[in-house]
């Protein structure tokens, strides 16, 4: 699949054919990542660089009956990487479009796209850049703020395709939204995500950003969000990922002004031999940020799992204030995760803590289940299920935790069960 | 109801139970007292079926069945109740959805149908009142951020809401106040009955004063060394465990 013709297109700009033209070189020259590039070194995607996958293609035939709105949001619907359609939306400073569309009009903020991407290195990059055509445009207007969640679900109905998705949102001065990215396949079937989100914070904006990644069993995710926060900005990220064969989820935030709050969850939860890889990295360039990170897994079977989490602190980023958390559990021998959390230090005048455990579940809570008549697998699930529900605890929104919620419990043995034990 | 024969029990190799004898009819409270590292809590937690601990010889026959054979959840489901000297913590899950979990497990077991909530919601109410606690506990994380004191109190009105035939408390009277120590010894008095029994698990004579048990034992290094009526709670009050060892 990877070694496809760049499919560029002539209507496009001089410069984005261009930019597709460089990054396509770019990716003939370097390659796709192996495990020994140290970024991938527990990751071999070997098997996806095998596979024949066709680029996908547009399908305008595709029924939203098959897709599950239950959440009240702003409902935004990108299938097979084309943007399709979105719910009737007319608050005024709230733009969402096809990203195609906006570079076409040269939509406010449009010429942000590619900036923090371009720092992006490995070929799937270089890829999803030579595939750039569609996908997400979100942009708030300076002081717009958005109650309800805007919910953008990315489709692909294509088996044995790759779908390139490239997703921009600019946040101007003084915003607030909460942007949930959810990555969905209505059947079972085999093919790869190929994506890359851009996220640019203005001052005092303040994002909530959920990328939920409920793909196929059979499909492959390589992702990656890119943020940038200015002055006294706030971003919160939770990366929860479920679905998927091999799923790969970067989230790297550049804290570029002072005063930044940068807050980053995860949650994984592998069966069989699902691979989960995490990667994130927090760049403290300037002086009184803060960042935190807690990320979570369950592995059972022979699923496997790695997070690798990266905090860099410049030498004039004093005041810095940064924690990162991984907690992991092993439900099985043949469960495996390899954390790695990285912290690299330029200055003195700095708060900063990490960690990472692994175990198993608590033998005495679970006793202590069973001792009250609970069924081994409810006490089991109810107690996975407590360990995940601490990443979205945090979400205040009561309608959109829930939400959440039973999509996690829909990824437990005895979810149903223990779905009835919290009505 | 009990009947615990020669009773033999280790945990990594090492032998804690050797050879306890004892028979508990319905209706009676008894006693185990003993000092520290007597084995106290390993006879509780076997006979819930906690799986650390290796049965190596013996039988405990429990409604004429041999209790060793069924898993914890299903000891539980059959009426045996452990209170516990140490309630864990369960984050994330509610007070209430838990009491009726297990209130619902049990019924389910006894193939009886789920129960009522709102009938549940005011048989838990009048419980809770009973039990002197705080009702936003009931929607609190399982003892989470509870006092010693809260959760011992919440162990009692579990037992109370799930009505075991055979309730265990294991050093429950540990760790409370005066007060607290009556509204336990209420709890388990209001809950005493013909067909129920009740195995206290105590290092100390005062929870003795509030609930005066039919029998007591004293256990040490493993074995049952003495057995008498409540009078037996006071001698060892005056003289200690050491006095018990030197006299039998």
């Amino acid at each position: 699949m990877f070694n496809a013709i760049l499919n560029n297109d002539p209507k496009s700009p001089q410069w984005l054919q261009q930019l597709r033209q460089e990054n396509f070189n770019a990716y003939q020259k370097f390659g796709l990542p192996t495990l020994r590039d140290e970024a991938w070194k527990y990751t071999n995607i070997k098997i996806l660089s095998k596979k024949a996958f066709n680029l996908t293609e547009r399908n305008n035939q595709f029924s939203l009956n098959q897709v599950n709105k239950e959440l009240d949001a702003v409902n935004v619907f990108i299938v097979n990487g084309y943007f399709h359609s979105m719910t009737n939306c007319d608050t005024a400073g709230l733009t969402i479009r096809s990203l195609a569309t906006a570079i076409q009009d040269e939509s406010p903020g449009f010429n942000k796209l590619n900036q923090l991407a371009s720092q992006l290195k490995h070929g799937f990059a270089k890829l999803n850049t030579a595939f750039l055509n569609d996908g997400l445009y979100l942009h708030l207007a300076q002081n717009v703020s958005i109650q309800k969640p805007i919910h953008v679900f990315y489709i692909n109905t294509q088996t044995e395709s790759v779908q390139y998705l490239r997703n921009l949102i600019v946040a101007e001065t003084g915003t607030s939204a909460t942007i949930i990215e959810h990555y969905v396949s209505p059947t079972s079937s085999e093919y790869c995500t190929n994506t890359i989100t851009e996220i640019y914070l203005d001052k005092t904006a303040n994002i909530k950003h959920i990328k939920l990644q409920t793909e196929a069993t059979d499909a492959y995710h390589i992702g990656t969000t890119k943020v940038q926060q200015d002055t006294d900005s706030h971003f919160e990220s939770y990366v929860i990922s479920l679905g998927g064969k091999l799923s790969r989820s970067d989230t790297e935030v550049l804290l570029a002004e002072t005063g930044c709050y940068c807050e980053q969850r995860g949650l994984y939860l592998g069966q069989e031999r699902q691979h989960f890889d995490h990667h994130t990295l927090v760049d403290h360039l300037t002086s009184h940020c803060t960042s935190k990170q807690l990320y979570k897994g369950i592995l059972d079977d022979a699923a496997r799992a790695v997070f690798n989490g990266k905090v860099y602190v410049h030498p004039h980023a004093i005041k810095t204030d940064s924690s990162q958390m991984t907690k992991n559990l092993l439900l099985s021998d043949k469960a495996e995760v390899d954390a790695k959390p990285e912290l690299e230090i330029y200055n003195d005048d700095v708060k900063c803590s990490h960690g990472a455990t692994v175990g198993q579940l608590n033998q005495d809570q679970l006793f202590y289940l069973l001792s009250r008549g609970l069924e081994q697998i409810t006490a089991k699930s109810l107690l996975m299920f407590a360990f995940s529900y601490e990443i979205i605890a945090t979400i205040k929104d009561s309608a959109l935790r829930n939400y959440l919620r039973d999509i996690i419990l829909q990824n437990l043995p005895a979810g149903n069960t223990v779905k009835e034990l919290l009505k | 109801m009990l009947t615990i024969k020669n009773l033999h029990a280790s945990v990594d190799g090492k032998e804690i139970l050797k050879g306890i004898n004892l028979k508990i009819k319905p209706g009676e409270i008894h006693a185990i007292m003993g000092p520290n590292g007597s084995g106290k809590s390993t006879l509780a937690n076997v006979l819930a079926g906690k799986d650390n601990y290796e049965v190596t010889a013996g039988e405990v026959i429990y409604q004429g069945e041999n209790l060793l054979d069924l898993a914890p959840e299903q000891r539980a489901q059959k009426g045996v109740f452990l209170g516990f000297q140490y309630p864990m913590e369960i984050p994330g899950v509610s007070n209430i959805y838990f009491l009726k979990a297990a209130l619902n497990a049990k019924r389910k077991a006894q193939g009886l149908a789920e129960v009522d909530a709102i009938d549940f919601l005011q048989l838990v109410k009048d419980k809770v009142k009973h039990m002197g606690m705080d009702q936003d506990l009931l929607y609190r994380a399982v003892n989470e951020g509870f006092s010693g004191g809260e959760k011992k109190r919440n162990e009692i009105l579990q037992m109370m809401i799930l009505e075991p035939t055979l309730a265990i408390l294991d050093e429950t009277d540990s760790g409370l106040d005066i007060d607290a120590l009556k509204v336990v010894a209420e709890g388990v008095s209001s809950y005493r009955s013909p067909e129920r029994a009740v195995l206290l698990v105590t290092h100390y004579q005062r929870l003795l004063n509030y609930i005066i048990p039919d029998k007591i034992h004293v256990l040490v290094h493993g074995k049952i060394i003495k057995s008498g009526d409540k009078s037996l709670a006071l001698e060892l009050e005056k003289h200690g465990y050491g006095w018990v060892e030197e006299h039998v």
